[in-house]
């Protein structure tokens, strides 16, 4: 909270706020003093709370991004809620994205000149050779009471009343332009990311939410089929590795054709226009046409929601072999999507996917190849295994719910709304 | 009592808030010092942070090439201001045989120190390549044979 969201008014009289402010513009700056004015709106009830959720990349179709619409979609009933970005975007297309009601938002669009026309909005092109472009989302930031930074973007310096940095994985060392350590409340997905933040950034994250995942098929659960599943993007650098599932899945049908006979493998994932690595697959498995795997690039949801209903089992190997910690899936969505649907997860063991997969009672976890290739024989070979990690994947799943997600949300920004709208002087917590 | 409260409340936004907007820079609007920037301790950096990161700086270094001053000759003296550029214009007229000669040089050793730089970048690039390659026999993976991509 900035200083004036731990300043004390006066009996509430004209002239007694009049002086306050005076006071607060004197000691620390002409913001305070309007934070000061904009809380006691609030606290004499005369209005919701308004909060700023900014990303800079709103308009693009990702994981952070859902995050962040559906915190707004769960906060719109308690606060008045604008969302802040640089490009347009329209609140159907987050609708349709994300399957979200954000009717009693609003889009603010702040067109930053430093990222001209179609130009990538990439926070590695800022210096401290230069002015920080992101100065003009500060001053913005000052105009409500709560402001949530849900971009990752540590260059965006607070300035409302109640401050809070939503950390999907510091993406960036501590340099220039660093004020995530200005956020009183630093929210992050998973463990594995708040250890992260600990260690390239010295600060600890003080409230843990996972993402919201809802992939629960909405009827009764569909027969499986002897489906392997993989869903992950397409990376131009090949971080999820669907080359090496190809390859991995060809050797099991080679070395086990008995165990493997109908099974099939389905790469499920989006991918832009131009994609090398996309097309080194398409290569392969040209080069190889009586291998049983499918490829389903930029499928809609509801196909999505087909494949995971009937796939049995669902492989994620993002990290396996990398040394980098970026390269490892910082939580996992995908994998509680599969599980969220019944598909017994066989994982690499590192990162996110730690704290979704419990190993041998939810799905299993490997580090090695090797080892990735003998669980998975092991569960085509057993059909009650299969059913049985997999019913348990599908009660595991259930804890990654929207509805677990926004119920935690709203009662973290409920405890800290009730600290700001407590009338001054009551020992609120703020 | 409240609706005077609520006026007085709207005039004072009006007023901070054209206070707010008038004000340049982050420490006048944070009301303090503010710290804005942090060295990079390039040794705690993961292998794809420094790759970005000297991407970065050799993308600035390429910017300043160019060292000629760039800036238009000025000064701020209300009366004597003018008389002051001239002379200034004149002594940097007079040294530019010198100072050119000297520009040129710099320029071009920036150049080659740049494009060396850069020759070096690309051979770490492909050194990294080869070592992800060995990395990815020991953990197992090339066992698949899968076209290696990175």
């Amino acid at each position: 909270m900035t200083k004036a969201g731990t300043s004390r008014l006066s009996p509430l009289s004209p002239a007694a706020i009049a002086r306050d402010a005076a006071a607060q513009a004197r000691r620390s700056g002409p913001q305070a003093a309007y934070n000061l004015l904009l809380r006691a709106e609030v606290a004499a009830g005369w209005r919701k709370p308004s909060l700023a959720l900014y990303d800079h990349a709103l308009h693009l179709i990702g994981g952070g991004q859902k995050y962040g619409c559906t915190m707004a979609q769960a906060l719109q009933d308690d606060f008045d809620v604008t969302l802040i970005t640089h490009r347009p975007v329209a609140a159907a297309d987050l609708t349709a994205w994300y399957d979200l009601d954000l009717s009693r938002c609003r889009i603010r669009v702040m067109p930053l000149g430093f990222f001209a026309g179609d130009e990538a909005i990439n926070p590695d092109r800022v210096s401290a050779r230069g002015e920080n472009p992101f100065f003009a989302v500060s001053r913005e930031s000052g105009n409500y009471d709560f402001f949530v930074n849900n971009s990752m973007l540590e260059m965006v310096f607070p300035l409302a009343n109640v401050s809070v940095f939503v950390c999907h994985f510091p993406e960036r060392p501590k340099g220039p332009y660093f004020y995530a350590d200005r956020y009183p409340h630093l929210v992050y997905n998973s463990r594995y990311t708040a250890g992260w933040i600990k260690k390239k950034w010295g600060i600890a994250g003080n409230r843990h939410i996972y993402p919201p995942v809802d992939m629960e098929p909405s009827g009764a659960a569909a027969a499986k089929e002897n489906v392997i599943l993989s869903v992950a993007r397409f990376e131009v650098g090949g971080s999820k590795q669907q080359a090496e599932m190809v390859a991995a899945f060809a050797q099991l049908l080679a070395r086990e054709p008995q165990a493997t006979r109908g099974w099939k493998l389905v790469l499920c994932g989006g991918s832009g226009s131009a994609n090398p690595y996309l097309e080194r697959i398409r290569a392969e498995l040209d080069a190889r046409p009586g291998l049983p795997v499918e490829l389903r690039v930029n499928i809609a949801l509801d196909e999505l929601q087909r494949q995971y209903a009937r796939a049995a089992v669902f492989w994620h190997l993002c990290g396996l072999g990398r040394s980098n910690p970026a390269d490892v899936e910082h939580f996992g969505m995908s994998t509680v999507e599969a599980m969220q649907n019944g598909c017994l997860p066989i994982v690499f063991d590192g990162g996110g996917q730690r704290e979704i997969v419990d190993d041998g009672v939810s799905g299993f976890r490997f580090a090695s190849a090797a080892r990735m290739l003998e669980r998975t024989l092991q569960v085509l070979r057993d059909p009650e295994l299969r059913r049985q990690l997999g019913a348990q994947a599908r009660q595991r799943g259930r804890e990654f719910s929207r509805v677990v997600f926004e119920e935690k949300v709203r009662r973290f920004f409920r405890e800290l709304a009730a600290g700001y709208a407590a009338p001054p002087g009551t020992g609120a917590p703020e | 009592m409240n609706e005077e409260l609520k006026e007085e409340i709207a005039r004072l936004k009006e007023a901070y808030g054209a206070r707010k907007d008038e004000a340049r820079s982050l420490e006048e609007l944070a009301g303090g010092p503010v710290r804005h920037h942090y060295p990079v301790d390039l040794w705690s950096l993961s292998d794809s942070e420094l790759d970005n990161e000297m991407g970065k700086r050799l993308g600035f270094l390429n910017d300043d090439i160019d060292c000629r001053p760039t800036k238009a000759v000025t000064s701020h003296r209300r009366f004597i201001g003018p008389v002051i550029v001239f002379f200034k214009k004149l002594l940097l007229k007079a040294l530019r045989p010198y100072t050119n000669s000297l520009f040129v040089r710099q320029n071009r050793f920036n150049e080659q120190l740049v494009a060396f730089h850069l020759a070096s970048f690309i051979r770490l690039r492909r050194i990294e390549e080869r070592l992800r390659h060995l990395e990815r026999e020991r953990s197992g993976i090339a066992d698949f044979g899968a076209t290696q991509h990175d």
